[in-house]
């Protein structure tokens, strides 16, 4: 008995192209079913034995073909990507790694498939060797496997193949540097996507062309969707250039009644209930090379200034304004356009200093494809300020090319233009002072161009970095600030309690208060018991009426029990305080010679201490 | 005593902060190594001048200024694309330096692609007094800023009238300001992704393999946008937009 469980798909390149299953992997009947089996799988144990086995889906093949290699390992989970070495005779292409777990018999297996697509690349008899895997600590290998790669059919007979490219130069013959568009035409029958095209050019310059072109054509009979892919090669070099063959990988896809597959991966791409389904083929499509035989440019007319520049082009210049004062400036524009090497174009200007001062401005180039053909302009600007009055002639500037269909050199001039100038009509006084600043000014050549100098104060070498250690300061004096004003704005809430609660503030300087009083008569060392007991008294009573916000302190002890129990005080401490003040009240009447001074204040402060930590 | 503590310790740490402590024996070193460095540029002795300069840096040393000096040395090396890379680093710090900026200009206006390094966004036309300062000015403006903002709001807590008001309200709007500028520094600092092509020329491909198409070519010293890295190769984007993969190692970042 077999059965799926679950399937994961992880990796860049796997089935990127299989959009079409998506919708099917993720199908409710497909949701429905994993869940199932993710419970019944949690459920089960696993079984342990451990194997490694390589397969590939097909083992003929054609050089338009590509095979699928499987290696699967059986009874491990969460496996690393296992790397393939290189396999003489095919491109390997990683196509990401799967995961399921199998029942068979009762017992259950995990399995991990990891899939590369094997691109041929030579015909012949082609053995992949053994894979040498090493997995939790142990070496397992595959078996070899044996490949053989044939001819491809379509090369042979293209009408009986769904897909065929060609390879399509407009200009076998070609001069060094002139333009050539190179096309690679794929003709399909079914549904194509193109997946990749790898072609290894050199002894070129390369342009795009745009994107690739489709239309419909038939041929004996046979309607092929046509697509164009196009590029502009500017061969760089002279004699024999090959364009070797370019590999266009396509997925074709043919829409088929399907029929039960014993895939145990394959569940999710076609859905368990669905009977239709999309075959895909992958094919790597080649074209046949191409030799250019590429000409050097003929020696004869070829003018001294030539600049390499190959195709059809033209030259117009143009001037701002022709009738300027003197200090104004009028732009002239040199635009260069045509097809060809446009790119390459460079334009001096010739040596005007004598009669202007000349302000470059940047290049602008702007290319476009025309006909299939690279195309483009590039526009010089340069403001012109002339240096002094009369007319000015700007003499006609020349662009000299090679035309590979006229095969042979071409000048393209512009014509010569006349510029008027005039003193400058400002107001006399100002102008004395403007003539002078531009006669001055324009009559600064620079002679040449160079850096600035290295800096040389090495004050200024410290270390402009910021470390951590900096980085911690800033922070704390970021917060710093902030918690300094809560901090003051919980001191000015705290004084506006005080101000606007006299009862608070009663209590909070009752202690520091009725202490100062006492230190104070301790210093005074009286004899006087009765002044001493009435003192003591008083102390203690003023400590109590702040405490408890009482006006005045004509209270008795009898009072001060009732005061004190109807707030928080403990009973004993009641008690004592209540003593303490009879005491101080017989003693204003009754001195008793051997109470001492000293051990009466400390008694009253023990006691306003213990008063103190109630509340 | 502790009316003091708290201001003590804040001013220590200010003192720290526009005094940072160095290691004096490493410091000692590496100004002699620039020393000499200067000694052999002045010398023209270029080559000998590059390897301290670049020693310098490899000792942790970062100064714009150390950055500039080395993008000299590649000028007259005429290593357009190290000079420019040396001169993008030292705009990190020097942002206003006038030299640097005509040295940058003349070393781009060298290149044969002419890509700019000055970027064009919507968030830096909105902020464009952030590429006017170094990250360590962002810090210490929005620092003081900071400090302004409390010193505002404490005098506000004990004398409240319009003018102190309207002096916190402008305040704290322009620590607002402040703070999104050091962020955007912050964050332009940190994911620095500029690089630099180093190589005379080379073929931006569309994958990263050689045998991909070349999707086109940039020369030495343009400068580019490095999106991500992977196998040896950087996926890179032109300001224009083309994009595409370059080898790791023809470009300087």
């Amino acid at each position: 008995m077999t059965c799926l469980i679950t399937r994961v798909t992880t990796g860049s390149n796997w089935n990127s192209m299989r959009k079409v299953n998506i919708f099917r992997a993720i199908s409710f009947h497909g949701i429905i079913l994993a869940t199932c089996l993710i419970i019944f799988t949690a459920l089960s144990a696993y079984a342990e034995d451990v194997s490694v086995t390589a397969s590939v889906d097909k083992t003929e093949l054609t050089l338009e073909d590509s095979a699928t290699l499987s290696i699967i390992v059986k009874g491990l989970k969460d496996i690393d990507p296992i790397p393939l070495p290189p396999i003489d005779g095919f491109k390997v292409h990683s196509r990401g790694k799967s995961s399921a777990v199998q029942i068979i018999n009762g017992d259950m297996y995990s399995l991990t498939r990891f899939t590369y697509r094997l691109i041929p690349t030579k015909t012949g008899t082609i053995e992949i060797d053994s894979i040498k895997v090493r997995l939790d600590g142990k070496n397992y290998s595959t078996e070899p496997i044996t490949l053989t790669v044939k001819e491809a059919v379509g090369s042979i007979l293209k009408s009986e193949t769904p897909a065929y490219v060609q390879a399509i130069v407009s200009n076998e013959q070609p001069y060094i540097n002139e333009e050539v568009t190179f096309t690679i035409r794929l003709f399909q029958r079914v549904n194509a996507q193109i997946l990749d095209l790898e072609i290894d050019l050199k002894g070129f310059r390369q342009e795009d062309l745009g994107k690739p072109k489709r239309y419909k054509r038939v041929i004996n009979g046979v309607e092929y969707l046509v697509t164009d892919i196009s590029s502009a090669l500017f061969p760089i070099k002279t004699g024999t250039i090959e364009i070797p063959p370019a590999i266009l990988e396509v997925e074709l896809r043919y829409q088929e009644r399907g029929k039960a597959s014993n895939d145990p991966f394959d569940i999710f791409n076609n859905g368990p209930f669905s009977n239709r389904r999309i075959r895909t083929e992958h094919k790597a499509l080649r074209t046949r090379p191409i030799y250019l035989k590429v000409q050097p440019l003929p020696e004869k007319n070829k003018p001294e200034n030539f600049t390499n520049l190959i195709g059809q082009f033209n030259l117009s210049a143009n001037l701002s304004k022709t009738e300027i004062d003197v200090g104004d400036t009028s732009t002239l524009t040199i635009k260069i356009f045509g097809q060809g090497n446009i790119n390459d174009v460079k334009f001096d200007l010739p040596d005007l200093s004598d009669q202007f001062k000349v302000y470059p401005d940047k290049p602008e180039f702007k290319q476009w494809v025309q006909n299939n053909r690279i195309s483009g302009q590039k526009t010089y600007s340069f403001a012109l300020v002339p240096l002094k009055e009369g007319i000015k002639t700007i003499p006609p500037f020349s662009l000299n090319f090679f035309d590979p269909l006229k095969k042979d050199y071409f000048t393209q001039s512009s014509k010569p233009h006349q510029l008027t100038v005039s003193p400058s009509k400002s107001g006399e006084s100002f102008k004395v002072v403007e003539s002078e600043t531009q006669m001055k000014s324009p009559s600064v050549k620079i002679l040449g161009e160079d850096i600035f100098p290295i800096h040389t104060k090495l004050s200024d070498f410290e270390s402009n970095d910021i470390d951590n250690s900096q980085l911690i300061v800033y922070a704390i004096i970021l917060i710093v600030p902030g918690l300094m004003f809560i901090g003051l704005a919980y001191l000015n809430r705290h004084r506006d309690q005080l101000r606007n609660n006299s009862a608070l503030a009663r209590s909070r300087i009752a202690l520091k208060q009725a202490n100062q009083q006492l230190d104070k008569l301790t210093s005074s060392q009286t004899d006087d018991q009765k002044f001493l007991a009435s003192e003591l008294s008083r102390i203690l009573r003023e400590y109590l009426g702040n405490k408890l916000n009482l006006q005045g302190n004509a209270f008795t002890s009898d009072e001060v029990e009732t005061k004190l129990k109807g707030n928080v005080f403990k009973e004993d401490q009641v008690l004592k305080t209540q003593k303490l003040l009879e005491k101080y009240e017989s003693m204003q009447f009754s001195p008793n010679a051997n109470l001492k001074q000293e051990k009466l204040i400390d008694e009253s402060k023990d006691i306003l201490l213990q008063l103190e930590k109630q509340i | 005593m502790k009316k003091i503590l708290l201001p003590g310790i804040l001013l220590f740490f200010v003192y720290l902060l526009w005094n940072p402590v160095p290691c004096k024996a490493q410091a000692d070193d590496i100004t002699s190594i620039i020393l000499k460095a200067n000694d052999f540029y002045k010398e023209k002795n270029y080559a000998k001048a590059e390897e301290l300069y670049q020693s310098a840096l490899d000792r942790g040393l970062q100064n714009g200024f150390l950055y500039y000096n080395l993008g000299n040395t590649h000028i007259r090396l005429g290593n357009t694309g190290k000079a420019i890379l040396n001169y993008l680093h030292a705009k990190k710090f020097l942002p206003r330096d006038q030299d640097l900026q005509a040295n940058l200009k003349y070393s781009v206006q060298h290149t044969v692609d002419l890509i700019s390094w000055e970027e064009k966004s919507l968030l830096k036309s909105l902020f464009f007094w952030v590429d006017n300062f170094n990250l360590k000015e962002h810090l210490l403006i929005l620092i003081s800023i900071n400090i302004c903002f409390w010193i505002s709001l404490s005098v506000w807590l004990y004398k409240k009238n319009e003018g102190i008001n309207l002096f916190r309200k402008i305040v704290f709007a322009v620590l607002i300001l402040s703070l999104a500028s050091t962020a955007i520094k912050w964050s332009s600092v940190s994911d620095t992704n500029f690089g630099v092509i180093l190589h005379k020329t080379i073929d931006v491909k569309s994958g990263m393999d050689k045998n991909n198409t070349t999707l086109f070519q940039l020369h030495e010293g343009a400068i580019v946008s490095i999106e991500k890295e992977e196998a040896g190769w950087f996926k890179i984007k032109l300001k224009d937009g083309k994009s595409g993969w370059a080898k790791k190692d023809a470009i300087g970042i």
